[in-house]
């Protein structure tokens, strides 16, 4: 999760105090009537001024304040457990039970909400514990909802499937995999309920039906209003409208750091939508000429690279994980990273796409295409003048599109028709057999996966290409297929850089090399050097070690 | 300690009974101590054939037969038995819940054999070590999340989770797509130990250079699968 934003927590925790603290330092009889000091105006005597009954409405709106929280909060809590227990019944039952507990969701989002709410306080009136049930009894259908379809997606994950081939048991599987996967979206939930309940109990207040009128709450202050701003009483409804505001747009901003799910997001590699605004940058032509930058730079020059990632351990610490990367990659040939696994290759090339992990920190200098790029510039050009295309092909696909939406998408955010024509030709020359067009990525095998990854990425026709491991899980007909593929993008002047630990493969390839271990570079130049006799020890190892 | 599959259709879901036939009437047969290489281009239908010996997919039609046990498909598996059969997968990423910790994840199969409901790595401190060794890795990275390792180093640490329960019969599927020479040797190396302590091993891989190093011999899944008429490359 990442950090919260500061300006919403302390905002938050000066309105709590503010509620906690008033009624508790200042105690007022909520049904003292004082008629000498009817609607005065703020003044310092009274902050927020005094209402039609002279009680003083800073100490009102801070009982109203704490009333409504309590509510909200009973509420909040009442209908998420309430909408997980349904969820989690749904899912785990199915059937029957899973059927009933839906059609149940459908009939209450069915029925008007403040009607059935109204019905329910009117039942018990003035009681608070109506209130509360009354909202979480007609709030609790979304969080069922969101519980039930996550669990049934987490149910087919290979890592649930694995767990129960190998003999875990129902109850294991659930408090390992499926609670923790769904325990983020109910705290989510949960907060989100939060200010809806505080406006809910505000509008049943409001209309008569909530709490007895001479306790406080927002809402009850708010009716108050009402008949203070025909004598201009203005105070009356800023005071308290504006505490309700600030809660709610306090909570709302805390969502938006507590939603950040610790899972990294892929679905932005490959070519980014017309709204978000960088499109129209010069790499982005699609009709880039190789030629407009100095011959003989390098498209790429990395010098003096350290990465940093957050210790899991200490969140204070970090691990030193490249080593002063000194790289680059000529323009219109293929560059190929090689090394063991843990190397670092894969980071380095995230590092160019600015795609690190969070807490990641670079120093060091990287120039790409002439320009030196920081970490936000870095971002702004992936997926339009660099293309990462990942080596776990199967997390990359969006899954729930077919291969030829995510080609169409793809060609028309470059610039180019979409057609079916082009869908299909954009695809069989990354040889993916046409047939493949109207699968889902669950549809494809692994091998079959990894090349659609590749074709969306050449697809965008960028200027620097980086393939992390794009043979790994292919047969050697397909390799092949790859590799002309690979060449040919070379010889149309795209700069290409491939992570991979297949020897045979980089020595067909490469034109320059670079050999990485434990983060550093041992080794780099000519393909026909480096991979030649006279190699270096570390990669003579890995020439040495059987293919 | 043996794996048998007899007579094993399959038919993707949805897909003409005629024309989709992925797997007809497969026969195969690993012994104890016996280590397979399975060969099959991409999209033969190598991960769906065992999944189905892993007793995770059902069958069309055909018998599995673990330690000489069959079961047809869908018939209810006891867990002794799900638990004398370790699976690896091709992907370590999608294998691996992003939620847990590599510790967690190789010692949990140990922590459910004994009743518990979530793993707890420090009650099984000597068996995790052992596997971390024989899987070559470095005890700080058993503190990390899938997402701060390497797929090699993920892999290995989903073979040692799949060594965990000294299991009878392992059932392997691409397990060095991901890996270096150096990294697919050392998890060839931990597989072949398990079939020299008596397991069955089956492995599917397209990688048959370094598989036939290890393998007792190779099967071609061509050569046993009679639904082979279907539309080649794909």
């Amino acid at each position: 999760m990442s950090r919260p934003r500061p300006l919403p927590v302390v905002l938050l925790g000066i309105v709590l105090a503010f509620a906690v603290l008033v009624p508790w330092l200042q105690p007022l009889d909520p049904r003292a009537v004082d008629l000498s000091a009817v609607l005065r105006a703020p003044s310092p005597e009274h902050f927020f001024g005094t209402d039609q009954l002279g009680r003083d409405v800073w100490i009102r709106s801070a009982q109203g304040l704490r009333m409504s929280l309590l509510l909200a909060l009973g509420a909040s809590v009442f209908s998420t457990a309430l909408g997980v227990g349904v969820g989690l019944l749904a899912a785990w039952r199915g059937g029957i039970v899973d059927r009933l507990a839906m059609r149940l969701v459908d009939t209450t989002n069915a029925l008007p909400h403040l009607l059935l709410a109204v019905v329910i306080v009117a039942l018990w009136r003035g009681q608070w514990w109506a209130i509360v049930l009354s909202i979480a009894l007609t709030h609790w259908t979304q969080v069922a909802r969101i519980v039930r379809s996550r669990l049934l997606a987490e149910r087919t994950a290979d890592y649930v499937q694995l767990a129960r081939a190998s003999g875990a048991p129902a109850a294991a599987i659930w408090c390992t995999h499926l609670v923790p996967a769904v325990a983020p979206q109910a705290a989510i939930a949960l907060v989100l309920q939060l200010p809806h309940a505080i406006w809910h109990e505000s509008s049943l207040s409001f209309l008569g039906v909530g709490l007895p009128p001479e306790s406080a709450s927002l809402g009850l202050l708010l009716e108050d209003a009402r008949g203070g701003l025909l004598a201009g009483a203005w105070w009356l409804l800023a005071f308290p409208a504006g505490l309700l505001v600030l809660v709610s747009w306090c909570a709302a901003s805390l969502i938006d750091t507590a939603g950040t799910s610790r899972r990294r997001r892929l679905s932005r590699l490959f070519g980014r939508g017309p709204c978000t605004g960088t499109a129209a940058s010069p790499a982005a032509s699609a009709t880039h000429a190789a030629s407009d930058h100095a011959p003989g730079s390098p498209a790429i020059l990395v010098s003096g690279l350290d990465l940093r990632l957050p210790s899991t351990t200490d969140p204070r610490a970090s691990t030193l994980v490249l080593k002063g990367i000194d790289f680059r990659a000529e323009a219109g040939c293929i560059n190929v990273i090689l090394g063991a696994s843990g190397a670092g290759k894969s980071l380095l090339l995230r590092t160019l796409v600015g795609l690190l992990p969070a807490g990641a920190r670079f120093t060091g200098n990287i120039v790409i295409n002439g320009r030196t790029l920081d970490a936000a510039g870095l971002a702004a050009a992936r997926g339009t003048g660099t293309v990462l295309v990942p080596g776990s092909a199967a997390t990359a696909l969006n899954p729930v599109r077919r291969v030829a939406a995510q080609m169409r998408q793809t060609l028309r955010a470059s610039g180019r028709p979409g057609s079916s024509a082009d869908v299909l030709a954009a695809l069989e020359a990354a040889a993916v057999d046409g047939a493949l067009a109207g699968r889902h990525p669950h549809e494809l095998s692994g091998g079959q996966a990894q090349r659609v990854a590749l074709a969306l990425g050449v697809a965008v026709e960028s200027r620097i290409l980086l393939v992390d491991e794009p043979t790994s899980a292919l047969d050697a007909d397909t390799v092949g297929h790859i590799e002309t593929l690979l060449r040919s993008r070379a010889a149309a002047g795209t700069t290409v850089v491939m992570v991979t630990h297949d020897l045979e493969l980089a020595r067909r390839l490469a034109d320059h090399v670079v050999v990485l271990r434990h983060g550093r570079v041992v080794d780099s130049g000519p393909a026909a050097e480096v991979l030649g006799d006279s190699a270096h020890p570390e990669t003579g190892m890995l020439l040495g070690a059987p293919a | 300690m043996s794996l048998e599959l007899r007579d094993v259709a399959f038919t993707h879901p949805g897909a003409d009974q005629a024309a989709g036939k992925l797997l007809d009437r497969v026969d195969l047969a690993v012994g104890a101590g016996e280590m397979v290489g399975l060969r099959a281009p991409s999209a033969a239908g190598k991960s769906t054939l065992l999944r189905i010996a892993a007793l995770m997919v059902p069958a069309d039609a055909g018998t599995v037969l673990i330690n000489g046990r069959g079961f047809a498909p869908g018939a209810p598996v006891p867990r002794e038995v799900r638990r004398s059969v370790g699976v690896v997968l091709q992907s370590p990423r999608a294998a691996a819940d992003p939620r847990m910790r590599l510790d967690a994840l190789i010692s949990a199969p140990l922590s459910f054999r004994e009743g518990w409901w979530r793993p707890h790595p420090r009650r099984h401190a000597g068996r995790l070590a052992e596997l971390a060794e024989l899987a070559q890795l470095d005890p700080e990275l058993l503190h990390r999340y899938p997402h701060q390792v390497s797929d090699g180093q993920l892999q290995r640490a989903m073979v040692a989770r799949a060594l965990a329960l000294d299991p009878d019969v392992l059932l392997c599927d691409e397990p060095t797509a991901q890996l270096d020479s150096e990294n697919t040797a050392a998890v060839l190396g931990m597989l072949a130990n398990r079939a020299a302590a008596g397991a069955a091993v089956l492995i599917a891989s397209h990688d048959t250079a370094a598989l036939s190093g290890v393998a007792d011999r190779m099967l071609d899944l061509a050569g046993i699968n009679r639904a082979g008429d279907r539309t080649g490359r794909a």
